[in-house]
């Protein structure tokens, strides 16, 4: 195997993974709460991603762009939290099923706003010039990402263990009635947990749009991913968020190098063995 | 009892004179409803009665069409071997689905036929060299046979019809039956099945095949009606029309998946004169059900609404 080929594909699964984890760290804490799971998260990350990187063309600001990017996905979230899941509160599955409505209905509109033609990020020179990491030269921007996740997942891991919200989160997914019992507010905390998720898919969408260019189908393929993220980690848990995105990013960066006609579907390979040897999930627990 | 059979003669006999008063494209498009209302039971049986919420059915009918395109026109096998092969592997994918999913409830069973299913729509435009990439295999066309055209819309429609009416009775029997009822147990309170020592996996593992041995029944005519397989069928967009299908009709009775495939097809049709944006009105659609009925159109309570509509008009 070429030596370059290798560090290359193994910094490219590492974005993946930074990337992933940014977008499935919520979505696994929302879906831990409440056993809600937001199947518009790729549809948020896409929302996010056209209107933040239109943002940033206006404003040539990439930190205007993200925010935008987030902001807009937050509020679609709440939005969507407040209007409509609230009306079927703890059914399950309708609840999944109208954040799947959701997500196609933003889908198609995102299609009449931007088009069908692929978008991607257009970067100030300095971040799009290559770094040396010691064994090759790396875009800047996707060094940046990668930090980016790894700060995303110290402050997560500081919020969870170190604050009462984090000491209430934790409560919240282990138990939810006993949590509610000694008077913490789950439906809020909720809330809260949904709209920071939403935020980070769409500034993941600004974000990601260096690595994936924007089009019609790509969110689909972003919550896929998120999703198979989530199954292999076990949901509800940070940890797991964090080891499922390096499995995944990791496996489709090798298949897409080695063998692309297979990119997505090795996926599949390491989702099978944990669901036949832990189908909870790595750092799941079983309910 | 006889009030059902004569509901079953009757629609037998307007499935029998339709194709002699309707014009083409409306016999072509009731063939697309009978392939949507296939695919809609297919959600339904595990919807219905198990609780389990697919967005894989309509991958097993697309593997399905995907092996008669591929060994049929790449190869050339004839239509009468790939036939019996496609339903044949695209059960054979729903055995490993099964497997990989019967542990699955609710919520994660939901995730799980997403992201197989995706994978599989992932692998039918990414392995170009055997499936076409987007551009798909086109020429896709039942022969002739016995000087009988079974390309033509009408002919098609015949055995459509048979197979569709053939199918719906046959899982009615199912439901109506001592493992129907198991399944309804199954979704009530597995623990006390268990408890009764009954074959819990297994039952839910075989009714998770046979609703893909209906789906992929389903791809074969959608692939010979569309002439052209390519990876649209898979697509996230056409589960989700399926399972809009079911949710609108209603996927605990036996005619509500057919009645909202119906439904949806007729209004897809009409919307898709004004506009192209028919997946924005299935989300709308589903949106609605969900909110304002979520039982479905067979199991709405008209009865009340009735009611209440003649005590508020004799009282104002």
């Amino acid at each position: 195997m070429n030596l370059h080929t290798f560090y290359f594909l193994t910094l490219n699964g590492l974005t993946l993974a930074a990337l992933l984890f940014i977008m499935a760290s919520g979505l696994t804490l929302a879906f831990g709460l409440m056993r809600v799971v937001n199947l518009a998260h790729g549809a948020f990350y896409l929302l996010g991603g056209y209107v933040g990187v239109h943002m940033l063309q206006v404003s040539d600001s990439l930190v205007l762009g993200v925010l935008t990017g987030g902001v807009v996905a937050l509020v679609g979230g709440v939005l969507m939290e407040r209007l409509l899941l609230q009306r079927v509160r703890g059914l399950d599955l309708s609840e999944a099923l109208l954040t799947i409505a959701i997500g196609l209905i933003i889908a198609d509109a995102l299609l009449v706003a931007y088009g069908g033609r692929p978008i991607s990020l257009p970067l100030p020179p300095e971040l799009r010039a290559p770094m040396d990491l010691g064994v090759m030269m790396y875009p800047t921007f996707r060094v940046l990402i990668m930090v980016t996740a790894v700060a995303l997942g110290i402050v997560f891991w500081i919020v969870m263990t170190r604050t009462r919200v984090g000491a209430a989160i934790r409560a919240g997914v282990d138990d939810r009635e006993t949590a509610m019992a000694q008077g913490i507010n789950v439906p809020l905390l909720f809330a809260g947990v949904f709209a920071v998720a939403s935020f980070l898919a769409g500034a993941a969408g600004v974000i990601g749009t260096s690595y994936m260019s924007l089009s019609p189908g790509l969110d689909v393929r972003v919550l896929m991913l998120s999703l198979v993220v989530i199954i292999i980690g076990g949901m509800g848990s940070l940890k797991g968020a964090a080891v499922g995105a390096l499995v995944t990013g990791m496996v489709s960066s090798f298949a897409s190098g080695y063998l692309p006609q297979f990119a997505l579907f090795f996926l599949f390979l390491p989702m099978s063995l944990i669901l036949v040897f832990r189908p909870q999930g790595l750092f799941g627990r079983t309910t | 009892m006889k009030r059902e059979a004569w509901i079953i003669l009757l629609l037998i006999a307007g499935l029998a004179v339709w194709p002699l008063i309707a014009g083409d494209y409306a016999v072509s498009r009731t063939n697309r409803a009978m392939i949507y209302a296939l695919l809609a039971l297919s959600f339904s049986v595990l919807a219905g009665r198990l609780g389990w919420f697919s967005l894989c059915q309509t991958t097993f009918a697309g593997i399905s069409g995907y092996v008669i395109a591929i060994l049929g026109v790449r190869y050339g096998w004839p239509t009468g071997a790939v036939i019996p092969l496609a339903i044949l592997i695209s059960v054979g994918f729903a055995v490993v689905f099964g497997l990989l999913t019967v542990r699955a409830r609710r919520v994660s069973f939901l995730m799980l036929t997403l992201a197989l299913g995706q994978m599989i729509y992932a692998l039918s435009f990414q392995w170009v060299d055997v499936t076409g990439g987007y551009n798909g295999i086109p020429g896709i066309r039942l022969p002739s046979f016995l000087g009988i055209d079974f390309g033509d819309t009408r002919v098609l429609y015949a055995m459509l019809a048979t197979v569709t009416v053939g199918i719906f009775m046959a899982v009615h029997r199912v439901y109506r039956s001592q493992y129907g009822l198991l399944l309804l147990g199954i979704q009530e309170n597995e623990e006390r099945m268990r408890a009764l020592g009954h074959p819990v996996h297994l039952a839910r593992f075989t009714a998770f095949v046979m609703a893909a041995a209906i789906a992929s029944v389903a791809g074969v005519f959608l692939v010979f009606d569309m002439g052209i397989m390519s990876p649209a069928p898979l697509s996230l967009n056409q589960a989700v029309l399926v399972l809009t299908a079911a949710v609108l009709g209603g996927y605990r009775t036996i005619w509500g998946p057919a009645l909202g495939a119906a439904v949806l097809i007729m209004l897809q049709t009409g919307v898709a004169q004004y506009t192209d944006r028919h997946m924005m009105v299935i989300g709308a659609v589903l949106v609605l059900c969900i909110l304002l009925m979520p039982r479905g159109l067979s199991e709405f309570p008209w009865k009340s609404l009735v009611h209440r509509f003649r005590r508020s008009s004799a009282s104002g």
